[in-house]
């Protein structure tokens, strides 16, 4: 199965990882817990679930602008995902991803929230300017 | 999207690794917009300048990014701190605040940004020319710039703000251009009596009905001053993210309905009266007779707005007990202080405070739990930062001098 989304930031060759899912929209300042490199938010659908090395697939971005320097925290901290994937474009997250070089595809169909589930192993590749998402 | 020349080779890294990420993060965001091309500005006005909003991830950040000695591209300022540079002790700001705070701000100065810490870098520190396309943050500031200077800028946070200071470009996008600086709401206010607050309680009440959107053009049965309209924009962009409304006869683009609107037809009329800020006060804010702390200038007051507030105050004194705090930025305050009215207002026991306000000093790490102020904006700031521990209730000067101070 493939979804396809936009390039937010780029990478090189085949990004391969376990999938972190969350059918929500993320604060990355408050939920996120940088140094620990967990979800805090006791609201989620990925309480306590590490972000490090995996790809984190979810709705979009919410709240605070600082969520940006937050994700380059997390990155700091080296406990950033391995990619970043969402549905919505969300400038928050955007400056997030660009400023922590981290891989990010955006604009993908909301199918994939119900599709593929946290632990799902995935290929981010790049495509003919496109981002696609294969599930191995 | 189209770059220029010099645009690809700051996307190629040629100025560095950080004016290659600013740009590329510029370039996104223009491609969600529907931008077709970067522009050029000369001037900016920086946010997530307090510690209590940046914290350590921004602080952290920001070192990174100076450490490369990148510098910014614009002339840029920088919006209030969590304290008072030299009386934070008085204002009672813990010390581990204070040195946090301090090494921010010196990133930022590293970075090449003028440490104006004012949220009204309008009147003199960074005044925008009319027409010029500018990148402020600070939502009261954009809404001043478009609505009162007539010149242009989108709503920017603090990420893409210094992405533009560092590259000195913005997507060429939204209020940029013309066609969408037109008004599409009409809005009749009926009242000619009006103190400042009642024009944030009009802001708040308009701003919680549109979309941000959406660009208001209010109808006055008289002529409001410039702080009466500060205190409407800032309201405006509190409660509805608004970054720009017309007063039709009064501000630079609304010299007639017909220009306020172009070639839009009013989607939504409103009207506004006492009962509309009867029932805002009501719904919104608490009635507190015996408060804490007395807060003015938010956003950062003028030297109008300090004049007038001298002239009710001279010969009188401040109630025992009470704080009453005058926030505004040290260009103002040196100018106050050399026509004597500094001097007024601290012996009546009011302090004056610079480079800080009080919807981003940690007041609720001071003790504070009672707050009157008379502007929206921060009544609308401080409980929702302090999570439900501080309460507001909202007075004009006029009436806070009435009350708390005697003669």
């Amino acid at each position: 199965m493939i979804f396809y989304g936009k390039i937010v930031n780029e990478w090189n060759g085949v990004i391969k990882g376990q999938a972190l899912v969350s059918k929500k929209r993320i604060s990355f300042l408050g939920d996120i817990d940088p140094k620990r490199g967990i979800v805090r938010d006791p609201n989620s659908d990925i309480r306590g679930e590490h972000l490090k090395g995996r790809i984190l697939v979810f709705k979009g971005g919410r709240g605070s602008t600082v969520g940006a320097s937050v994700i380059y925290a997390l990155k700091k901290f080296g406990n950033a995902p391995l990619a970043i994937v969402t549905v919505e474009s969300d400038p928050v997250v955007i400056s997030g991803a660009i400023f922590s070089d981290i891989p990010m595809i955006s604009e993908v169909s909301e199918k994939i929230l119900d599709i593929i589930q946290s632990g799902t192993v995935l290929e981010l590749i790049e495509r003919r300017n496109k981002g696609l998402i294969k599930v191995v | 999207m189209e770059l220029t020349g010099e645009e690809e080779k700051m996307l190629d890294g040629e100025h560095g690794e950080w004016v290659s990420k600013a740009i590329k993060l510029l370039i996104r965001l223009g491609e969600l917009s529907g931008a077709e091309k970067l522009v050029k500005i000369n001037r900016s006005h920086i946010s997530g300048v307090s510690y209590k909003t940046a914290g350590d991830a921004t602080l952290d950040m920001l070192k990174d990014i100076a450490k490369t000695g990148v510098k910014v591209k614009t002339y840029a300022t920088l919006n209030p701190a969590g304290m008072d540079a030299d009386k934070w002790q008085e204002m009672g700001v813990p010390e581990y605040f204070a040195i946090k705070q301090r090494e921010l701000i010196e990133a930022y100065i590293m970075l090449g940004v003028k440490p104006a810490l004012t949220c009204a870098p309008y009147f003199f520190e960074n005044r925008p020319k009319k027409n010029e396309i500018v990148a402020f943050a600070e939502s009261s500031a954009i809404v001043f710039t478009n609505s009162i200077i007539g010149a242009r800028t989108n709503r920017h946070g603090s990420i893409d703000v210094l992405a533009a200071s560092l590259t000195g470009r913005v997507p060429y996008s939204g209020l940029h251009l013309d066609e969408n600086r037109k008004a599409n709401v009409l809005v009749d206010v009926k009242e000619n009596e009006l103190s400042e607050s009642d024009y944030g309680f009009i802001g708040i009440f308009v701003g919680g009905r549109l979309n941000p959107s959406d660009i208001p053009a209010f109808v006055f049965n008289h002529r409001p001053i410039i702080d009466n309209l500060r205190y409407l924009g800032a309201a405006l962009a509190a409660s509805g993210a608004i970054a720009m409304f017309h007063a039709i006869g009064i501000t630079p683009e609304a010299k007639t309905k017909t220009a306020a609107f172009g070639n839009n037809e009013p989607v939504e009329k409103i009207s506004v009266g006492r009962e509309e800020i009867k029932k805002v006060k009501e719904e919104l804010f608490s009635e507190i007779d015996e408060p804490d702390a007395i807060f003015i200038g938010c956003p950062h007051a003028s030297v109008d707005e300090i004049k007038k507030l001298a002239m009710a105050v001279k010969n009188k004194d401040l109630k025992e007990g009470l704080r009453f705090w005058v926030f505004t930025s040290r260009f103002v305050k040196e100018k106050i202080e050399n026509e004597g009215l500094l001097n007024i207002l601290e012996n009546a026991g009011i302090r004056v405070y610079t480079d800080t306000c009080m919807v981003v000093a940690p007041i609720e790490e001071l003790g504070l739990r009672r707050i009157i102020t008379n502007s929206l904006k921060a009544a609308w700031y401080i409980p929702k930062f302090a999570e439900g521990k501080v309460i507001v209730d909202v007075k004009p000067i006029d009436d806070i001098v009435d009350l708390y101070l005697k003669s």
